[in-house]
């Protein structure tokens, strides 16, 4: 279970990545009323402002699943086919891309069907990196037990949770080796983690 | 068949009814699922667990039962088919509730447990636990041992509260039993309080800081999250929006609690019910055709077989009136 925030389109209605267009119709009147101004279940449990962004979420997400072509192409963005089939073996080094990797379709335009989605390691999330492990289809607990680290701080990672790692000594080596399992460019990202934990502390102390 | 016949005890299921406030339908619930149970061709036993304001054999038109829970867990009846009275609907057996409320309104845990083993003993299909309201250990108990747990919620903010209130204590108290650690039983107190200083609002965050202590007891507390999946009834509902509350509290719930909560279906509000209450009779036998019986009818089925509602069946749902 992931925050609303983190969520996909298909989450966040709560229907399978195979709902038809009937389903997606259903699923966005339903979560309209439950997350809308006027709603009895959800005023206890989400502020206002935590409403507006799930609200916001829905119409974006009913926008592009609701648009044949923009949902095929949003479902080639979560599933990360593309990365798979043209992504080095693992152990290679990086990919030099032009293009986040979580980028759902607000724009319209569109990629052709073989252009691969690219990954720019600077701008990488953790819950982007587990996509991406997804895609290569290595379970987390495969990392775990060959790199030795432990699970949970694996999961932490995955869910943008900066602020539960361990300190920077240790998560270096943590991500340099997860890095290495996945086929991407140790170092890079390595300073990218390390940098997000920064802003994380920041945001904290604030 | 007799009820409560030992002679061959089967693994049977328990329901039980809770859900926070008062005068959500949680005795007319409990006795008419009772029915429509039995209307199914299975035996039925229910028991008054509300230890508080015992009241579910009025429900069923009995003036004052010879034997009581209190009677049972307090060993003066030693054999729990001697605690059960016949209600006149045949394969429905009552277990009236305690009339001393001093008496037993707290019963020890071993009771308790002594109280469950008896009742997986009983060769009946099905046992009904009429719960209190409130969110008190007890309640939570009780809630907790049942196969199938059952909230009742009307159509109005102070009872959607409520039914939050109980979904997060009844899972805390879950926590709390499974969890042996002192330092992890603390950090549940501690998320008890809205305002901790760890920032748990709720069950899921609660997980999360406890796998950070100790990754191993993070992962039982998410197995049991997943496991526990309190069943949802809406009662009382007087439109298509009342009906659709159901499937809004089901997605809150996943959003924000991280729970998956079944909603099992409605009951509409319907002038049948009081009109049976007057008479004292359970209404699936006065009024077996009224909407509200055939909305009771179609939720036992759905508990009876696993089922809940699904969206699409919001479609064309109207209310027949
Ligand atoms: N669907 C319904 N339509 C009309 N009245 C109802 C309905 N459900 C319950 N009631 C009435 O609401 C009152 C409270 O119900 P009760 O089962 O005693 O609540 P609880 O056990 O939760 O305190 C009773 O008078 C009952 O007849
Ligand atoms: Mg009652």
């Amino acid at each position: 279970m992931k925050p609303p925030r983190e969520q996909n389109f298909y989450e966040i209605f709560e229907i399978p990545a195979t709902a038809t267009r009937e389903q997606i119709e259903q699923a966005y009147e339903l979560a309209k009323k439950t997350y809308g101004d006027a709603s009895l279940a959800a005023y206890s449990l989400f502020d206002l402002e935590e409403r507006k962004e799930i609200v916001r979420k829905i119409h974006l997400a009913y926008e592009t699943l609701s648009d044949e072509n923009r949902r095929k192409q949003y479902d080639r963005e979560i599933m990360k086919l593309d990365i798979q089939e043209t992504l080095p073996p693992s152990g290679s080094a990086a990919m030099q891309t032009t293009r986040g990797v979580d980028r759902p379709d607000s724009s319209g335009e569109k990629p052709p069907k073989s252009e691969p989605v690219p990954i720019v390691i600077e701008s990488l999330t953790g819950s982007e990196l587990r996509r991406i492990r997804e895609s290569r289809g290595i379970p987390l607990q495969e990392i775990a037990n060959k790199t030795r680290i432990n699970i949970t701080y694996l999961e932490f990672l995955e869910k943008n949770k900066y602020g539960s790692l361990p300190p920077p000594v240790y998560l270096r080596s943590y991500v340099l080796q997860y890095a290495r399992m996945l086929g991407l460019d140790p170092i890079p990202l390595a300073d990218r983690i390390l940098s997000l934990v920064e802003q994380a502390k920041k945001s904290d102390q604030q | 068949m007799r009820l409560g016949d030992p002679a061959n005890p089967s693994r049977n299921e328990i329901w039980a009814v809770g859900g926070g406030k008062g005068g959500t339908g949680k005795s007319f619930l409990s006795a008419n699922l009772g029915i429509a149970l039995s209307h199914r061709g299975k035996r039925v036993l229910l028991i008054d667990a509300d230890l508080g304001c015992a009241n579910l054999h009025t429900c069923l038109g009995i003036d004052y039962p010879e034997a009581t829970l209190s009677d049972l867990l307090k060993g003066r009846i030693k054999r729990i088919e001697q605690a059960i009275v016949p209600t006149g609907i045949p394969n429905v057996g009552l277990i009236s509730g305690a009339q001393d409320i001093l008496e037993v309104a707290n019963p020890k845990h071993a009771q308790k447990e002594r109280l469950l083993r008896q009742i997986q003993g009983l060769d009946i299909e099905y046992i009904i636990l009429d719960l209190g309201a409130g969110t008190s250990f007890n309640i939570l108990d009780f809630f907790l041992i049942a196969d199938q747990g059952i909230l009742a919620v009307l159509p109005e903010p102070t009872s959607i509260e409520n039914v939050y209130r109980f979904i997060k204590s009844v899972f805390y108290r879950r926590f709390r039993k499974v969890a042996k650690e002192d330092a992890v039983k603390e950090m549940i107190a501690l998320a008890m309080d809205q305002k901790n200083e760890f920032g748990i609002k709720t069950p899921y965050d609660l997980i999360e800081q406890v796998a950070r202590m100790d990754p191993g007891v993070g992962e039982q507390l998410k197995k049991e999250m997943y496991s526990l999946r309190p069943k949802l009834v809406v009662n009382q509902v007087r439109s298509k929006d009342d009906i659709t509350l159901g499937f809004s509290m089901r997605s809150s719930c996943a959003k924000y609690f991280g729970i998956t909560v079944e909603y099992v279906g409605y009951v509409e509000h319907d002038d049948h019910v009081w009109q049976a209450t007057k008479r004292r009779r359970p209404l699936l036998t006065e009024y077996p055709a009224s909407n509200a019986a055939r909305g009771i009818e179609k939720v036992a089925a759905h508990l009876a077989d696993h089922e809940q509602l699904t969206i699409d069946y919001l479609v064309g749902t109207a209310l027949r009136r």
